[in-house]
């Protein structure tokens, strides 16, 4: 099991440490500080007269901001401390750490302190991987300052460290002598500096850090959190955990803003921590449609950026395809030498009907009409992706193939290798059709039309697509109807066969419409039934398929994002109770990760476990599982724009007595949205 | 009406790009770094007049490109303009020629070179990184 860690973010800069703030990586654990899916720094390790302190107690106060409580080792726990320190250290351009040694006691005292300072600015990807470098690490002091580098050809990354107390530097770290006299106190400011965005791309030298300025800013980020939660709905229950799930979201969700230059001031959801502190075309898009009735105007800034990156050429490395919507960025050296796709990488076959989605659903909300006319063209070249390069064996069905072995070989959102199974095990054959992309296809395909007819001017396109919806709805609830099994296949495979394991996906059917009301019932009784439901939450597999495993990523896992959008589905289909089922389980799971959903949770029995297993190796926090609760809220309130209103027709599980949210933000204004639990 | 397919869209969008005094210019095929490669892109551009894929972007962008010349490409709600006089610019992007004609020819990724190092963009970066889309 892994130990615990400390992490604090900002951007796409995060540091995860230990619980005493010291950083001592492996090559393969995600230990660092982390900036443009490089880790900047691999050691950082205090000690005082050679011997790493204990750690008393550690905070994260701010998602920027983190404090470590430390006593030297004194060997025994019989032996009261004279000495203690303080870590205290904020997120930033690289981090600013203010270290606080007090002498507690009445006679004076003399320290070595010393900070081993390292760096091996792995590669996200080598870290995630396990490879190693190619080119030279170097380590140099100059202008008062440890730097520490690393080049490949002309690629160059440097870490600089300077001290606003002078140290004695050398290749490895900083060191200090401290004198203290009787309950004297002594401190200083590392200021640890990585490039800015533009100082990355304009091949400079960086700029030396002021020395001694207070540089961390903490008191704007302050402000801009408070200003965050204060514009945000105010949450209250009878149910005492929803008020600090609610605000645990929130503030997640401030966590992981991505500001992309192409969209001056505007911030979208990043995926997630560690792994994912990027713009990942499918998480940023479900999460800020999560997050609608919330903090809406996420929105528009992630439909803006990922049309400023939409596909324009043919190119196989990339999966790139005119009209078609970036699956993720990476700023790493892998990325820069071209040993992955990802300048951006296009490999998603789901992402462009959703940016549909989203855009529309956001104007449903907001109102905001003016972005879906500015977004025309580009809406115009997805739709035409979808039936042109979308469908590429030409059988009326979306589908993917990677071109390249760099490339992701299932394109779906269960995009692990092994998710697309058949019930006996066995992988499926390329190119695969998954079902949910249909589903969303459909629905793009009617809110494409919506749009057309609103807002385009063009009604001819919009009777086009309404037909073209209409036909696909019928063939798809004959070609992947699985008659003898009772349920939709997970795929059609590159052989034409029905890939017919149970899996979660048949609920985000029914959030699409795709469903017709015949095989409703069924889909109904299939998520809801012990195969797929663990008590907790929905399973990405049904137990008893050849390949299910409870901590399987995508074959038997419980995903909340994923459990979100199937209770909107539920709720869309009417199935109001089950919807509200479904979300009470994956409230209740968040109240044993301290709030904050991870990823995923392990798929075994409720009365089992008595508690969710934790996922091995999930993110957290996450976007989608951030913004599930957010989701889940709003089915359980049942709010749904309708013209300029909007309707609140809630159904509440029995735990939640009463709900209330105020000032729910949209194209009414502001209005509030209360709930009782229906009696008997 | 009867929407084209989308890569016959994308490509009349471009068609006209792609023509100079009559003759096609093929960006695949392999294009030499003679200096007047670099000047026959520019010509071209400034030819293009409206790019619909660049609306979005508003500025200027001076190309330096060593031991070749200046450009300085203004970019307007989709309107291209090049010109080789002096002006100020949003974003300054400088590499050398080689570099420069494999952006230009497709096989060079300019986000890519810009992380390696071999493109200098200094500057309003997003701008800059929008130039890829003038490019197919």
């Amino acid at each position: 099991m892994a130990s615990p860690t400390v992490s604090i973010l900002e951007g796409n800069t995060f540091i995860v440490s230990d619980l005493a703030g010291n950083i001592n990586a492996t090559p393969t654990d995600p230990l660092g500080l982390f900036a443009w899916d490089t880790r900047f720094l691999s050691k950082w390790i205090l000690t005082v007269n050679g011997t790493v302190p204990n750690v008393l107690s550690t905070d994260d106060l701010q998602y920027y901001l983190a404090q470590f409580f430390l006593v030297p080792g004194t060997g025994t726990i019989y032996v009261d401390s004279d000495v203690s320190i303080i870590r205290r250290r904020a997120a930033g351009a690289g981090f600013q750490e203010e270290i606080i040694i007090r002498n507690e006691k009445p006679d004076p005292t003399d320290l070595q302190v010393r900070l081993e300072a390292g760096a091996d600015f792995a590669d996200l990807f080598e870290v995630k991987d396990q490879l190693r470098k190619k080119g030279e690490l170097y380590q140099r002091v100059r202008d008062s300052s440890l730097v520490l580098g690393y080049s490949r050809d002309t690629y160059k990354r440097e870490t600089w460290i300077s001290s606003s107390v002078p140290a004695e530097m050398d290749s490895r770290g900083l060191s200090y002598t401290v004198h203290l006299g009787p309950h004297e106190e002594w401190h200083t400011t590392i200021d640890v500096r990585v490039p800015t965005a533009a100082q990355l791309l304009s091949g400079e030298d960086y700029a030396k850090p002021e020395v001694g300025v207070p540089p961390n800013g903490a008191a704007r980020r302050a402000k801009d959190l408070r200003s965050w939660t204060n514009t945000a709905p105010k949450l209250s229950s009878s149910w005492a955990p929803m008020e600090r799930i609610y605000e645990r979201s929130l503030v997640d969700l401030a966590a992981l803003r991505f500001f992309p230059g192409v969209v001056p001031g505007g911030s979208l959801p990043a995926a997630g921590l560690p792994w994912f502190m990027s713009i990942f075309g499918r998480d940023s898009i479900l999460t800020s449609l999560q997050a609608l009735p919330f903090v809406p105007e996420m929105a528009a800034t992630t439909l803006r950026a990922l049309a400023a990156w939409q596909g324009t050429t043919e190119d196989q490395f990339r999966d790139e395809e005119p009209g078609k919507i970036l699956h993720e960025i990476r700023y790493g050296e892998m990325t820069a030498f071209t040993e992955r796709p990802h300048s951006p990488y296009f490999g998603a076959a789901d992402v462009t009907p959703l940016f549909i989605v989203l855009l529309d659903e956001q104007e449903r909300w907001t109102g905001d009409r003016g972005l879906v006319e500015e977004l025309e063209m580009e809406a115009k070249a997805a739709l035409l992706w979808i039936d042109d390069y979308g469908d590429r064996n030409g059988d009326g069905y979306v589908d993917y193939q990677r071109h390249m072995e760099t490339g992701l070989e299932n394109q779906c959102w269960k995009d692990s290798w092994n998710s697309i199974l058949f019930a006996d095990g066995s992988n499926s054959k390329l190119p695969r059709a998954t079902a949910e992309i249909q589903g969303y296809v459909y629905d793009a395909k009617l809110r494409g039309a919506r749009m057309a007819r609103l807002f385009w001017n063009d009604a001819a396109l919009a009777d086009r697509l309404e037909r073209e919806a209409e036909d696909l709805k019928r063939r798809f609830n004959r070609d992947y109807w699985i008659e003898e099994r009772g349920h939709f296949a997970l795929a059609i495979d590159g052989d034409g066969r029905k890939v017919d394991s149970l899996t979660s996906n048949i609920g985000h059917l029914l959030w699409s419409g795709i469903v017709d009301q015949e095989h409703a019932a069924e889909c109904l009784e299939k998520l809801l039934s012990d195969r797929l439901y663990s008590g907790w939450g929905i399973r990405t597999m049904a137990e008893g398929e050849g390949a299910y495993n409870p901590i399987g990523y995508h074959i038997g896992t419980v995903w909340p994002h994923d459990n979100s959008i199937i209770a909107l589905g539920l709720a869309r289909y009417g199935y109001r109770k089950e919807a509200a089922r479904v979300a009470m389980g994956i409230l209740e799971a968040a109240t044993f990760f301290h709030e904050r959903l991870p990823e995923a949770f392990a798929g075994f029995r409720r009365d089992m476990t008595r508690f969710p297993v934790e996922y091995p190796t999930a993110c957290s926090p996450q976007a989608w599982a951030t913004g599930a609760p957010l989701l889940l809220l709003r089915v359980l309130l049942g709010l749904e724009p309708v013209g300029e209103h909007l309707i609140v027709d809630p159904h509440l599980p029995e735990q939640i007595g009463w709900l209330q949210i105020l000032d729910i933000p949209g194209r009414w204004g502001r209005t509030d949205a209360f709930a009782r639990v229906r009696e008997g | 009406m009867r929407l084209v397919s989308a890569r016959a869209c994308w490509d009349l969008r471009h068609s006209t790009a792609r023509v100079t005094d009559g003759s096609l210019i093929d960006m695949n095929t392999t294009m030499s770094t003679k200096p007047t490669t670099i000047q026959r892109f520019f010509d071209e551009l400034s030819l293009r007049g409206q790019e619909p894929l660049l609306r979005r972007a508003t500025g200027t962008i001076e190309w330096n490109i060593e031991d070749v010349g200046r450009w300085w490409v203004r970019m307007n709600h989709g309107a291209v303009h090049v010109s080789q006089s002096p002006q100020s610019a949003d974003c300054v992007a400088s590499c050398d020629a080689a570099t420069f004609t494999g952006i230009i020819a497709g096989k060079e990724n300019l986000m890519a070179a810009a992380l390696r190092g071999v493109v200098h963009c200094s500057g309003n970066v997003g701008l800059g990184l929008s130039f890829q889309r003038l490019l197919y």
